[in-house]
Protein backbone atom coordinates (compact mmCIF):
# COMPACT_ATOMS: atom_id res chain seq x y z
CA UNK A 1 0.00 0.00 0.00
CA UNK A 2 1.49 3.75 -1.54
CA UNK A 3 2.05 6.06 1.64
CA UNK A 4 -0.99 7.86 0.51
CA UNK A 5 -3.48 6.00 0.64
CA UNK A 6 -1.90 4.79 4.32
CA UNK A 7 -2.44 8.81 4.79
CA UNK A 8 -5.91 9.05 3.85
CA UNK A 9 -6.70 6.73 6.56
CA UNK A 10 -4.68 7.90 9.40
CA UNK A 11 -7.77 10.23 11.26
CA UNK A 12 -9.78 6.76 11.02
CA UNK A 13 -6.77 4.95 13.00
CA UNK A 14 -6.42 7.79 15.57
CA UNK A 15 -10.73 7.38 16.19
CA UNK A 16 -9.70 3.47 16.44
CA UNK A 17 -12.63 3.14 13.90
CA UNK A 18 -10.61 0.78 11.44
CA UNK A 19 -11.60 -3.22 11.08
CA UNK A 20 -8.47 -5.10 12.46
CA UNK A 21 -7.42 -6.10 8.96
CA UNK A 22 -7.15 -2.57 7.92
CA UNK A 23 -5.62 -1.29 11.44
CA UNK A 24 -3.05 -3.86 10.99
CA UNK A 25 -1.83 -3.07 7.29
CA UNK A 26 -1.43 0.54 8.58
CA UNK A 27 0.73 -0.54 11.65
CA UNK A 28 2.90 -2.61 9.67
CA UNK A 29 3.36 0.30 7.38
CA UNK A 30 4.12 2.59 9.77
CA UNK A 31 7.20 0.13 11.52
CA UNK A 32 8.93 0.72 7.84
CA UNK A 33 8.05 4.21 6.81
CA UNK A 34 8.88 7.53 9.09
CA UNK A 35 7.62 9.78 7.28
CA UNK A 36 3.75 8.54 7.33
CA UNK A 37 4.89 8.02 11.34
CA UNK A 38 5.63 11.08 10.91
CA UNK A 39 2.62 12.46 9.72
CA UNK A 40 0.92 10.54 12.64
CA UNK A 41 2.43 11.99 14.55
CA UNK A 42 1.86 15.66 13.58
CA UNK A 43 -1.79 15.09 12.69
CA UNK A 44 -1.92 13.55 16.64
CA UNK A 45 -0.68 16.81 18.24
CA UNK A 46 -3.25 18.50 15.81
CA UNK A 47 -5.75 17.00 17.51
CA UNK A 48 -4.20 16.89 20.70
CA UNK A 49 -3.71 20.81 20.55
CA UNK A 50 -7.31 21.63 19.16
CA UNK A 51 -8.68 19.46 22.47
CA UNK A 52 -6.56 21.38 25.00
CA UNK A 53 -8.39 24.71 23.82
CA UNK A 54 -10.08 25.55 27.05
CA UNK A 55 -13.44 26.22 27.14
CA UNK A 56 -14.46 29.50 27.49
CA UNK A 57 -16.10 31.16 29.84
CA UNK A 58 -19.43 32.94 28.65
CA UNK A 59 -19.48 36.25 29.92
CA UNK A 60 -22.46 37.47 32.27
CA UNK A 61 -23.65 40.54 30.37
CA UNK A 62 -23.95 38.05 27.15
CA UNK A 63 -27.03 36.36 29.29
CA UNK A 64 -27.91 39.27 30.07
CA UNK A 65 -28.17 40.89 26.85
CA UNK A 66 -29.67 37.73 25.75
CA UNK A 67 -32.34 38.44 27.91
CA UNK A 68 -32.88 42.14 27.13
CA UNK A 69 -32.96 41.48 23.88
CA UNK A 70 -35.87 38.78 24.09
CA UNK A 71 -39.80 39.57 23.76
CA UNK A 72 -41.05 40.86 26.57
CA UNK A 73 -44.32 40.08 26.15
CA UNK A 74 -45.87 36.63 25.01
CA UNK A 75 -47.17 35.58 22.11
CA UNK A 76 -50.62 38.18 21.18
CA UNK A 77 -53.80 36.77 21.17
CA UNK A 78 -53.87 36.61 17.56
CA UNK A 79 -50.70 34.61 17.69
CA UNK A 80 -51.53 32.22 19.92
CA UNK A 81 -55.12 31.58 18.18
CA UNK A 82 -52.89 30.53 14.88
CA UNK A 83 -50.40 28.82 16.17
CA UNK A 84 -53.01 26.81 18.03
CA UNK A 85 -55.13 25.92 15.09
CA UNK A 86 -52.23 25.37 12.84
CA UNK A 87 -49.17 24.21 14.84
CA UNK A 88 -47.94 21.91 13.88
CA UNK A 89 -48.88 21.81 10.33
CA UNK A 90 -48.12 18.78 9.04
CA UNK A 91 -50.98 17.36 11.60
CA UNK A 92 -53.27 19.96 11.77
CA UNK A 93 -53.65 21.14 8.24
CA UNK A 94 -54.78 17.76 7.01
CA UNK A 95 -57.20 17.09 9.94
CA UNK A 96 -58.74 20.44 9.25
CA UNK A 97 -58.93 19.56 5.29
CA UNK A 98 -60.74 16.00 6.50
CA UNK A 99 -63.34 17.87 8.63
CA UNK A 100 -64.04 20.69 5.72
CA UNK A 101 -64.95 17.77 3.54
CA UNK A 102 -67.00 15.53 6.13
CA UNK A 103 -69.30 19.09 6.96
CA UNK A 104 -68.91 19.43 3.32
CA UNK A 105 -70.33 15.51 2.16
CA UNK A 106 -72.92 16.17 5.80
CA UNK A 107 -74.52 19.33 4.49
CA UNK A 108 -75.09 17.87 0.86
CA UNK A 109 -76.47 14.59 2.31
CA UNK A 110 -78.82 16.39 4.23
CA UNK A 111 -79.62 18.83 0.95
CA UNK A 112 -80.45 15.92 -0.43
CA UNK A 113 -82.75 13.86 2.45
CA UNK A 114 -84.47 17.02 3.47
CA UNK A 115 -87.32 18.06 0.81
CA UNK A 116 -87.92 21.13 3.17
CA UNK A 117 -84.43 22.02 2.11
CA UNK A 118 -84.73 21.53 -1.31
CA UNK A 119 -88.49 23.32 -1.69
CA UNK A 120 -87.18 26.71 0.17
CA UNK A 121 -85.89 28.77 -2.62
CA UNK A 122 -88.83 27.78 -5.06
CA UNK A 123 -92.19 30.47 -3.74
CA UNK A 124 -90.83 33.03 -6.25
CA UNK A 125 -92.23 30.35 -8.52
CA UNK A 126 -95.90 30.28 -7.82
CA UNK A 127 -97.95 33.37 -7.42
CA UNK A 128 -99.47 34.39 -4.26
CA UNK A 129 -102.89 32.50 -5.45
CA UNK A 130 -101.13 29.29 -4.97
CA UNK A 131 -100.89 29.41 -1.52
CA UNK A 132 -104.45 31.07 -1.05
CA UNK A 133 -105.53 28.55 -3.05
CA UNK A 134 -104.04 26.02 -1.14
CA UNK A 135 -105.60 27.68 2.46
CA UNK A 136 -108.68 27.88 0.51
CA UNK A 137 -109.25 24.27 0.17
CA UNK A 138 -107.44 23.53 3.21
CA UNK A 139 -105.12 20.56 4.01
CA UNK A 140 -105.08 19.20 0.01
CA UNK A 141 -101.95 16.77 -0.82
CA UNK A 142 -101.32 17.94 -4.21
CA UNK A 143 -98.39 20.34 -4.13
CA UNK A 144 -96.48 17.57 -2.01
CA UNK A 145 -97.51 15.09 -3.98
CA UNK A 146 -96.78 17.53 -6.95
CA UNK A 147 -93.30 18.30 -5.64
CA UNK A 148 -92.32 14.33 -4.71
CA UNK A 149 -93.30 13.62 -8.72
CA UNK A 150 -91.13 16.95 -9.24
CA UNK A 151 -88.16 15.13 -7.56
CA UNK A 152 -88.88 11.42 -8.63
CA UNK A 153 -89.17 12.36 -12.72
CA UNK A 154 -87.84 15.88 -13.31
CA UNK A 155 -86.61 14.56 -16.72
CA UNK A 156 -90.13 14.18 -17.95
CA UNK A 157 -92.21 17.23 -18.01
CA UNK A 158 -95.87 17.63 -17.46
CA UNK A 159 -97.12 13.90 -18.79
CA UNK A 160 -96.71 11.53 -16.00
CA UNK A 161 -97.49 13.57 -13.43
CA UNK A 162 -100.00 15.27 -15.18
CA UNK A 163 -102.26 11.63 -15.34
CA UNK A 164 -101.14 10.80 -11.86
CA UNK A 165 -102.28 14.07 -10.71
CA UNK A 166 -105.52 13.78 -12.68
CA UNK A 167 -107.38 12.05 -10.21
CA UNK A 168 -106.58 14.11 -7.73
CA UNK A 169 -107.20 17.47 -9.52
CA UNK A 170 -110.46 15.72 -10.17
CA UNK A 171 -111.25 15.57 -6.50
CA UNK A 172 -110.04 19.00 -5.55
CA UNK A 173 -112.54 20.02 -8.53
CA UNK A 174 -115.64 18.78 -6.26
CA UNK A 175 -113.84 20.17 -2.94
CA UNK A 176 -113.76 23.79 -5.00
CA UNK A 177 -116.73 23.39 -5.85
CA UNK A 178 -118.11 22.62 -2.65
CA UNK A 179 -116.20 25.95 -0.76
CA UNK A 180 -117.62 27.69 -3.59
CA UNK A 181 -121.30 27.01 -2.34
CA UNK A 182 -120.60 27.05 1.52
CA UNK A 183 -118.21 30.19 0.74
CA UNK A 184 -121.39 32.28 -1.34
CA UNK A 185 -123.80 31.37 1.58
CA UNK A 186 -121.27 32.41 3.86
CA UNK A 187 -119.88 35.09 2.91
CA UNK A 188 -119.90 37.03 -0.32
CA UNK A 189 -117.10 38.94 0.07
CA UNK A 190 -114.42 36.20 0.21
CA UNK A 191 -114.56 35.09 -3.06
CA UNK A 192 -113.41 38.39 -4.01
CA UNK A 193 -110.30 38.61 -1.61
CA UNK A 194 -109.61 35.62 -3.08
CA UNK A 195 -110.58 35.18 -6.41
CA UNK A 196 -107.78 33.46 -8.36
CA UNK A 197 -108.74 30.40 -5.87
CA UNK A 198 -111.91 29.81 -7.62
CA UNK A 199 -111.56 30.71 -10.82
CA UNK A 200 -108.92 30.39 -13.82
CA UNK A 201 -107.34 33.41 -15.07
CA UNK A 202 -105.71 32.16 -18.51
CA UNK A 203 -102.86 35.11 -18.41
CA UNK A 204 -101.79 33.34 -15.38
CA UNK A 205 -102.20 30.13 -16.59
CA UNK A 206 -100.01 30.73 -19.37
CA UNK A 207 -97.54 32.28 -16.70
CA UNK A 208 -97.35 29.70 -14.59
CA UNK A 209 -96.94 27.17 -17.19
CA UNK A 210 -94.03 29.53 -18.83
CA UNK A 211 -92.46 29.34 -15.10
CA UNK A 212 -92.57 25.85 -14.64
CA UNK A 213 -91.32 24.59 -18.12
CA UNK A 214 -89.78 21.32 -17.67
CA UNK A 215 -90.98 21.40 -13.89
CA UNK A 216 -93.78 18.62 -13.76
CA UNK A 217 -94.55 20.01 -10.68
CA UNK A 218 -95.49 23.17 -11.85
CA UNK A 219 -97.54 21.19 -14.56
CA UNK A 220 -99.66 20.05 -12.00
CA UNK A 221 -100.31 23.22 -10.53
CA UNK A 222 -101.40 24.19 -13.96
CA UNK A 223 -103.98 21.31 -13.37
CA UNK A 224 -105.21 22.60 -10.42
CA UNK A 225 -105.51 25.60 -12.19
CA UNK A 226 -107.60 23.68 -14.54
CA UNK A 227 -109.96 22.25 -12.01
CA UNK A 228 -112.44 25.04 -11.71
CA UNK A 229 -113.37 26.02 -14.87
CA UNK A 230 -115.71 23.04 -15.05
CA UNK A 231 -116.89 23.68 -12.02
CA UNK A 232 -117.89 27.34 -12.62
CA UNK A 233 -119.20 26.72 -16.22
CA UNK A 234 -121.14 23.41 -16.30
CA UNK A 235 -123.54 24.23 -13.21
CA UNK A 236 -124.26 27.67 -11.49
CA UNK A 237 -121.51 28.79 -8.91
CA UNK A 238 -123.92 30.11 -6.73
CA UNK A 239 -127.86 30.83 -5.66
CA UNK A 240 -129.45 34.07 -5.43
CA UNK A 241 -131.96 34.40 -3.67
CA UNK A 242 -134.06 37.94 -4.02
CA UNK A 243 -137.19 38.70 -1.92
CA UNK A 244 -139.30 40.78 -4.35
CA UNK A 245 -142.73 41.87 -4.06
CA UNK A 246 -143.21 41.34 -7.90
CA UNK A 247 -141.36 38.52 -9.23
CA UNK A 248 -142.95 38.86 -12.77
CA UNK A 249 -141.65 42.46 -13.19
CA UNK A 250 -138.18 41.17 -11.44
CA UNK A 251 -137.77 38.68 -13.99
CA UNK A 252 -138.35 41.53 -16.89
CA UNK A 253 -136.18 43.49 -15.11
CA UNK A 254 -133.32 41.19 -14.86
CA UNK A 255 -133.33 39.95 -18.34
CA UNK A 256 -132.69 43.91 -19.34
CA UNK A 257 -130.08 43.98 -16.80
CA UNK A 258 -128.61 40.66 -18.33
CA UNK A 259 -129.15 41.53 -21.83
CA UNK A 260 -127.64 45.24 -21.06
CA UNK A 261 -124.66 43.23 -19.25
CA UNK A 262 -124.35 40.93 -22.28
CA UNK A 263 -125.58 37.60 -20.37
CA UNK A 264 -127.42 34.72 -21.01
CA UNK A 265 -131.08 34.33 -18.70
CA UNK A 266 -132.70 31.26 -18.82
CA UNK A 267 -135.56 30.01 -17.22
CA UNK A 268 -135.26 26.76 -15.63
CA UNK A 269 -138.54 26.76 -13.48
CA UNK A 270 -140.75 29.02 -12.18
CA UNK A 271 -139.22 31.32 -10.01
CA UNK A 272 -135.95 30.61 -10.57
CA UNK A 273 -133.55 32.43 -13.55
CA UNK A 274 -130.36 30.64 -14.31
CA UNK A 275 -127.65 33.85 -15.14
CA UNK A 276 -125.06 33.69 -17.14
CA UNK A 277 -122.72 36.93 -16.88
CA UNK A 278 -119.33 38.17 -17.62
CA UNK A 279 -117.40 37.98 -14.35
CA UNK A 280 -116.73 41.54 -14.32
CA UNK A 281 -120.07 42.29 -14.53
CA UNK A 282 -121.28 40.96 -11.73
CA UNK A 283 -120.67 44.06 -9.76
CA UNK A 284 -123.40 45.72 -11.31
CA UNK A 285 -125.54 42.89 -11.60
CA UNK A 286 -125.94 42.89 -8.27
CA UNK A 287 -126.54 46.59 -8.36
CA UNK A 288 -129.35 46.03 -10.59
CA UNK A 289 -130.95 43.11 -8.29
CA UNK A 290 -130.71 45.10 -5.00
CA UNK A 291 -132.70 47.62 -6.70
CA UNK A 292 -135.52 45.00 -7.39
CA UNK A 293 -135.84 43.51 -3.86
CA UNK A 294 -133.80 42.59 -0.70
CA UNK A 295 -131.03 39.99 -1.17
CA UNK A 296 -131.79 37.03 1.03
CA UNK A 297 -128.78 35.39 -0.06
CA UNK A 298 -125.47 36.43 0.04
CA UNK A 299 -127.11 38.99 1.90
CA UNK A 300 -124.58 41.11 0.53
CA UNK A 301 -122.74 41.38 -2.87
CA UNK A 302 -121.42 39.53 -5.71
CA UNK A 303 -120.69 36.15 -3.88
CA UNK A 304 -118.56 34.00 -6.01
CA UNK A 305 -117.32 36.53 -8.72
CA UNK A 306 -113.61 37.46 -10.03
CA UNK A 307 -112.81 40.60 -10.76
CA UNK A 308 -111.33 39.97 -14.05
CA UNK A 309 -112.86 37.81 -17.17
CA UNK A 310 -114.84 34.17 -17.82
CA UNK A 311 -118.27 34.12 -17.59
CA UNK A 312 -120.32 33.51 -13.98
CA UNK A 313 -123.33 31.62 -13.82
CA UNK A 314 -125.65 31.85 -10.80
CA UNK A 315 -129.17 30.36 -10.07
CA UNK A 316 -131.51 33.48 -8.70
CA UNK A 317 -134.50 32.56 -6.69
CA UNK A 318 -137.55 35.12 -6.85
CA UNK A 319 -139.57 34.84 -3.18
CA UNK A 320 -142.35 37.00 -2.77
CA UNK B 1 -19.18 30.79 18.07
CA UNK B 2 -15.78 32.46 18.94
CA UNK B 3 -13.97 29.75 17.28
CA UNK B 4 -15.64 29.84 14.35
CA UNK B 5 -15.34 33.60 13.87
CA UNK B 6 -12.03 33.80 15.70
CA UNK B 7 -13.47 38.08 17.57
CA UNK B 8 -14.83 37.92 20.94
CA UNK B 9 -17.22 40.48 20.68
CA UNK B 10 -18.34 39.45 17.45
CA UNK B 11 -19.27 36.07 18.58
CA UNK B 12 -20.85 37.28 21.94
CA UNK B 13 -23.33 39.16 18.82
CA UNK B 14 -23.55 36.44 16.80
CA UNK B 15 -24.71 34.02 19.80
CA UNK B 16 -27.01 36.61 21.09
CA UNK B 17 -28.73 36.48 17.44
CA UNK B 18 -28.58 32.59 17.58
CA UNK B 19 -30.53 32.88 20.71
CA UNK B 20 -32.71 34.73 19.90
CA UNK B 21 -33.98 33.17 16.60
CA UNK B 22 -33.48 29.77 18.11
CA UNK B 23 -36.33 31.28 21.16
CA UNK B 24 -38.45 32.05 17.97
CA UNK B 25 -38.11 28.78 16.14
CA UNK B 26 -38.47 27.34 19.37
CA UNK B 27 -42.51 26.64 18.27
CA UNK B 28 -41.36 24.11 15.22
CA UNK B 29 -38.41 22.49 16.99
CA UNK B 30 -38.80 18.36 16.87
CA UNK B 31 -37.86 16.20 19.19
CA UNK B 32 -36.12 13.95 16.71
CA UNK B 33 -32.94 16.15 17.55
CA UNK B 34 -31.30 17.33 20.82
CA UNK B 35 -32.00 20.91 21.63
CA UNK B 36 -28.17 21.09 21.66
CA UNK B 37 -27.58 19.60 18.32
CA UNK B 38 -30.46 22.05 17.07
CA UNK B 39 -28.75 24.86 18.13
CA UNK B 40 -25.79 23.98 16.93
CA UNK B 41 -27.71 23.51 13.77
CA UNK B 42 -29.00 27.13 13.66
CA UNK B 43 -25.44 28.58 14.91
CA UNK B 44 -24.04 26.89 12.04
CA UNK B 45 -26.24 28.27 9.45
CA UNK B 46 -26.24 31.90 10.87
CA UNK B 47 -22.54 31.77 11.48
CA UNK B 48 -22.21 30.87 7.41
CA UNK B 49 -24.76 33.35 6.71
CA UNK B 50 -22.85 36.07 8.41
CA UNK B 51 -19.33 35.03 7.28
CA UNK B 52 -20.97 35.04 3.41
CA UNK B 53 -22.11 38.40 3.92
CA UNK B 54 -19.51 39.87 5.64
CA UNK B 55 -16.43 38.00 3.97
CA UNK B 56 -13.53 36.65 5.79
CA UNK B 57 -12.87 40.16 7.68
CA UNK B 58 -14.90 38.89 10.26
CA UNK B 59 -11.98 35.83 11.15
CA UNK B 60 -9.01 38.15 10.41
CA UNK B 61 -9.58 40.46 13.06
CA UNK B 62 -7.49 39.23 15.16
CA UNK B 63 -4.96 38.47 12.59
CA UNK B 64 -1.96 40.67 13.33
CA UNK B 65 1.80 39.68 14.83
CA UNK B 66 2.16 36.18 14.62
CA UNK B 67 4.75 35.11 16.99
CA UNK B 68 8.45 33.74 15.58
CA UNK B 69 8.88 32.00 18.52
CA UNK B 70 7.54 28.30 18.72
CA UNK B 71 4.84 28.42 21.61
CA UNK B 72 4.01 24.76 20.93
CA UNK B 73 7.73 23.42 21.34
CA UNK B 74 8.18 25.84 24.20
CA UNK B 75 5.15 24.51 26.07
CA UNK B 76 6.42 21.34 25.64
CA UNK B 77 9.59 22.32 28.00
CA UNK B 78 8.66 21.10 31.40
CA UNK B 79 11.97 23.53 32.64
CA UNK B 80 9.87 26.88 30.80
CA UNK B 81 7.31 26.76 33.84
CA UNK B 82 7.03 30.71 34.07
CA UNK B 83 6.61 31.44 31.00
CA UNK B 84 4.45 28.44 30.14
CA UNK B 85 1.36 30.16 30.69
CA UNK B 86 2.27 33.18 28.02
CA UNK B 87 3.04 30.92 26.01
CA UNK B 88 0.20 28.70 26.31
CA UNK B 89 -1.93 31.54 25.33
CA UNK B 90 0.23 32.51 22.18
CA UNK B 91 -0.36 28.66 21.13
CA UNK B 92 -4.11 29.32 21.67
CA UNK B 93 -3.90 32.40 19.66
CA UNK B 94 -1.87 30.81 16.78
CA UNK B 95 -4.30 27.51 16.50
CA UNK B 96 -7.46 29.94 16.42
CA UNK B 97 -5.33 31.87 13.89
CA UNK B 98 -4.63 29.05 11.89
CA UNK B 99 -8.50 27.96 12.27
CA UNK B 100 -9.02 31.01 10.78
CA UNK B 101 -7.51 30.18 7.88
CA UNK B 102 -9.48 27.24 7.29
CA UNK B 103 -12.83 27.53 4.72
CA UNK B 104 -15.99 27.84 7.55
CA UNK B 105 -17.09 24.33 6.74
CA UNK B 106 -13.28 22.51 7.52
CA UNK B 107 -13.44 24.86 11.14
CA UNK B 108 -16.98 23.88 11.51
CA UNK B 109 -16.57 19.94 11.61
CA UNK B 110 -12.93 20.59 13.50
CA UNK B 111 -15.24 22.56 16.05
CA UNK B 112 -17.80 20.46 16.53
CA UNK B 113 -15.73 17.30 16.63
CA UNK B 114 -12.55 18.25 18.01
CA UNK B 115 -13.24 21.11 20.39
CA UNK B 116 -16.70 20.55 21.27
CA UNK B 117 -16.69 16.64 21.06
CA UNK B 118 -19.89 15.81 19.16
CA UNK B 119 -20.64 12.39 17.88
CA UNK B 120 -20.55 11.88 14.03
CA UNK B 121 -24.37 11.24 14.59
CA UNK B 122 -24.85 14.62 16.06
CA UNK B 123 -22.43 16.50 13.29
CA UNK B 124 -24.68 15.09 10.38
CA UNK B 125 -27.55 16.62 11.66
CA UNK B 126 -25.79 19.69 12.62
CA UNK B 127 -24.40 20.14 9.50
CA UNK B 128 -26.93 18.10 7.47
CA UNK B 129 -24.64 16.05 6.10
CA UNK B 130 -24.18 12.30 5.20
CA UNK B 131 -22.04 9.97 8.01
CA UNK B 132 -19.38 9.50 5.07
CA UNK B 133 -18.63 13.19 4.29
CA UNK B 134 -18.52 13.99 7.73
CA UNK B 135 -15.53 11.61 7.99
CA UNK B 136 -14.05 12.57 4.66
CA UNK B 137 -14.62 16.02 5.71
CA UNK B 138 -12.92 15.69 9.04
CA UNK B 139 -10.04 13.96 7.78
CA UNK B 140 -9.47 16.66 4.99
CA UNK B 141 -9.72 19.45 7.62
CA UNK B 142 -7.61 18.25 10.20
CA UNK B 143 -4.35 17.44 7.61
CA UNK B 144 -5.36 20.97 6.76
CA UNK B 145 -4.92 22.69 9.58
CA UNK B 146 -1.55 19.76 10.41
CA UNK B 147 -0.11 21.34 7.36
CA UNK B 148 -0.98 25.45 8.42
CA UNK B 149 0.48 24.24 12.00
CA UNK B 150 3.41 22.29 10.45
CA UNK B 151 6.65 24.53 11.49
CA UNK B 152 5.32 24.88 15.63
CA UNK B 153 4.25 21.16 15.85
CA UNK B 154 7.78 19.55 14.09
CA UNK B 155 9.92 21.64 16.36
Amino acid sequence: MQCEDIREQLSAYLEDELEAGARRVIEDHLRQCAGCRTELTLLRRTVATLRSLEELEVSPRLAAAVDRRLPTRGPSPWERLTSWLFFPLHVKVPLQAVALLLVSVGAVYLYRSAPELAEAPRPSVAPQSASRDLHATGPASVPEEADRLDRAAPAKPAEEPAGRVEGQAETRKERITQEQERAGARSPGFRQEAPAAATPQPEMKAKEKGEAFGDTAGAARALRKQAPVGATSASPSAEVILKTSDPTRAIVKIREIVGALEGTVDEKEEGTLIVTIPAKASARFFSGLKDLGTLVSPPAESPSTPSSEGPVTLSVRLIP
Amino acid sequence: MYRMVGDRPTAEDLTQEVFLKAYEALPRFRKAAALSTWLYRIAHNHCLNVLGERGREVVMTRANGTPDANPIALAADPGASAEQVLEQRELRAIVQEKLNELTPEHRAILVLRDIQGLSYDEIATALHLEGGTVRSRLHRARMELKEKLRRYLEA
